[in-house]
């Protein structure tokens, strides 16, 4: 297993999203499916920041965990921000997403990502923090 | 992320290099939308840019909505796959023009689409 720990700032998801890449090619992931965990996990810790630390005026850490096991590479995010499950998001729907520019409604776009670009999603609240586990399916023989 | 603006011809070309997340997003929106103007043509070099989130599709939007307000042509270049990918399963890519790279987007502003009418009745 391995861990990185940055404060919840937006100038750290660069940060972030290089421990997925590495630890997700190092576990075997490339292409399109390393691409996916790597803005799904971008695109909930920028939530994180923004809608749990920046708005709450409750800055903290966000903690990235990456674990391999023989069929999935699972990269958990944890939090201390207020309780947010972004599985219960509302997400956009399919006749959303074929609306014009002009008509778009611009949120939630981000959420849908994360959750359609990944294998495996769970959402647990314990000791006043957030855990989110995403979890890629690894190729055979990786 | 650093971003680039040189004028050639008839049209601007801004050349964006790095990724555009949260952090970054404001910054390319901040650079573009000033130059989004009555009849003139933007590239956009997305050739160096390896990873683009919501944040980046949120900036799109509003490039979009400013520069068909304004009838400003709005060409993407060089969009990577991947990319490609987050704006077709967003539903974003079939309201874009978009071109392979800026020879090819430089070329297209000198021909059929100078009023930006292609942009609009894609909308």
């Amino acid at each position: 297993m391995k861990l990185l720990t940055v404060p919840g700032i937006l100038e750290n998801l660069g940060a972030i999203r290089q421990f997925v890449n590495q630890t997700g090619r190092e576990a075997g992931l490339s292409g399109q499916a390393l691409y996916d965990l790597v803005l799904a996990v971008d695109e909930l810790a920028a939530n994180t920041v923004l809608y749990g630390y920046e708005q709450n005026r409750q800055p903290g850490n966000i903690v990235v965990t990456a674990k391999t096991s023989k069929t999935e590479f699972t990269v958990t995010l944890e939090d201390t921000a207020p309780a947010f499950d972004p599985g219960k998001h509302n997400l956009p729907q399919d006749a959303d997403l074929i609306q014009p520019m002009e008509e778009r409604n611009i949120g939630g776009l981000g959420i849908y990502l994360a959750v359609k670009g990944v294998d495996g999603f769970k959402y647990q609240r314990i000791d006043q923090k957030n855990i989110v586990k995403l979890s890629k399916k690894l190729p055979p023989g990786s | 992320m650093e971003i680039a603006i040189t004028n050639v011809e008839n049209a601007s070309i801004v050349v964006i290099d790095g990724d555009i997340d949260s952090s970054t997003a404001p910054e390319v929106q901040r650079q573009i939308l000033p130059i989004v103007a009555e009849n003139r043509k933007i590239i956009i070099d997305m050739s160096k840019v390896d990873f683009m989130s919501s944040a980046g599709l949120r900036t799109m939007l509003l490039i979009h909505r400013n520069s068909a307000a304004k009838k400003c042509l709005v060409i993407l270049a060089g969009v990577k796959a991947q990319i490609a990918g987050t704006m077709k399963a967003t539903g974003f890519y079939a309201f874009f023009t978009i071109y392979n790279n800026v020879d090819e987007a430089l070329a297209a502003t000198r021909g059929e689409y100078h009023d930006g009418d292609r942009l609009l009745s894609n909308a």
